[in-house]
């Protein structure tokens, strides 16, 4: 059991609340908050310097801890406030089609099926939502729902890597492996996945991908990120057209151009993702989630059965 | 993280009086005509935060009509 008394110091959550809602907005540890209090300082003391100049070297650092975090290449990363903001870029890009087809699952979060049903509306395309039965028997069951919904005009498959409001892991790598031996791309919505369970973005190859960072990797709110495999990235265009559209000093990277500039804006929460990183690394975190995990795992049961209710998964370790 | 299944006709109910009166953070989600109350642990909370939960859901179930 992890030292719960001694980690509840290190956060500013009110001690009189029973709060059993990290899943929502995350919460940032002391240390965190007051390395990114101490950038928002610096902004302020000198803010041509630190908008205009020297942002780029920043994000660049900050990009290459998130990089060897969830092991992708630096510059296939860029920041975003939230997984909407990624959602909305890749959509507006993707530039469907009448009778094109989006695929999905009908357990994803609400806010991206909004986003996604505004763009097939707008387009004429269909948003579909494959069922996925409960109780699920096992994670080979869902990667068949998504995958037999393939059509000759399905252009893209979006789904969770954690869903949302049912709380599990999606098999996303069968996913991706099934989807693009068919020539599908994927984009995995892993609002849930940075610093909950491992992820290895090199390893699951994704199309798209976008984690937010202010939930378990407990860095200030507003800081996500979206990838995109390098040949897909000179398709999405920035959700805000700003001086990196058409640069007239281009970095080595389009992509980069496009979406860091989007702006003026407080980059402060992308800046600390470096001490959130560090943070967990001082505090042997990889031990203190599997041991929340095995809390939730050993708890998940006993409320079913105190409810009278069936669990809508196995309560195995690959749901969790 | 879990969500847990429940039967509830007040899901907005059943999450105000978990916060109001027994202090819990906890949504209650809604997804294809079923309801879940999702439960994240984190590095704080330990297994008495789980135990108060346990304790409002029973007397919840007993005390009002929130929960089936």
């Amino acid at each position: 059991m992890h030292d719960y008394q001694s980690i509840r110091q290190q956060f500013l959550i009110n001690p009189d609340i029973t709060f059993l809602n990290f899943g929502s907005f995350g919460a940032c540890p002391k240390p965190v908050f007051e390395v990114y209090q101490q950038i928002q300082k610096e902004m302020e003391w000198e803010p041509v310097r630190f908008l205009a100049r020297n942002a780029p070297a920043r994000l660049e650092l900050a990009r290459k801890a998130l990089g060897e975090f969830v092991h992708a290449h630096p510059d296939d990363l860029v920041y975003v406030l939230n997984p909407s903001w990624a959602v909305n870029a890749v959509g507006r890009s993707l530039k469907l089609e009448a009778g094109d087809e989006v695929l999905t699952t009908n357990i994803e979060y609400g806010a991206c099926d909004k986003a996604w049903m505004y763009f097939c509306k707008q387009s004429g395309a269909h948003y579909i939502q494959q069922p996925i039965h409960f109780p699920v028997l096992d994670q080979q069951d869902i990667v068949e729902s998504v995958i037999s919904g393939i059509t000759p005009r399905t252009r893209l498959i979006f789904i969770s890597h954690i869903t949302s409001a049912t709380g599990f892991i999606l098999p996303v790598s069968d996913i991706c492996k099934a989807a693009q031996e068919r020539g599908i791309p994927v984009f995995i919505d892993g609002a849930h996945t940075p610093g909950h369970i491992p992820l290895d973005l090199n390893q699951l190859n994704p199309d798209y991908y976008t984690g937010a960072c202010h939930k378990w990797m407990m860095t200030p709110k507003g800081s996500s990120f979206l990838y995109a495999k390098k040949e897909r990235q000179a398709q999405i265009d920035p959700l805000i057209i700003s001086w990196g559209y058409d640069a007239a000093q281009p970095s080595h990277s389009q992509f980069l151009d496009y979406h860091q500039v989007q702006g003026t804006r407080d980059i402060s929460a992308f800046l600390s993702i470096p001490a959130a990183i560090q943070f967990r690394a001082a505090h042997d975190w990889e031990k203190v989630s599997e041991s929340c995990k095995q809390m939730v795992r050993a708890s998940a049961g006993s409320f079913c059965e105190q409810l009278d209710t069936e669990p809508h998964i196995p309560i195995k370790p690959e749901f969790f | 993280m879990f969500s847990i299944p429940i039967n509830t006709k007040e899901p907005e109910r059943l999450q105000n009086t978990l916060y109001e009166q027994y202090q819990i953070e906890i949504p209650v989600m809604h997804q294809n005509e079923k309801n879940y109350l999702r439960y994240s642990v984190q590095g704080f909370n330990s297994p008495d935060d789980l135990n108060h939960l346990k304790n409002a859901l029973l007397e919840i179930r007993h005390q009002s009509g929130l929960l089936d």
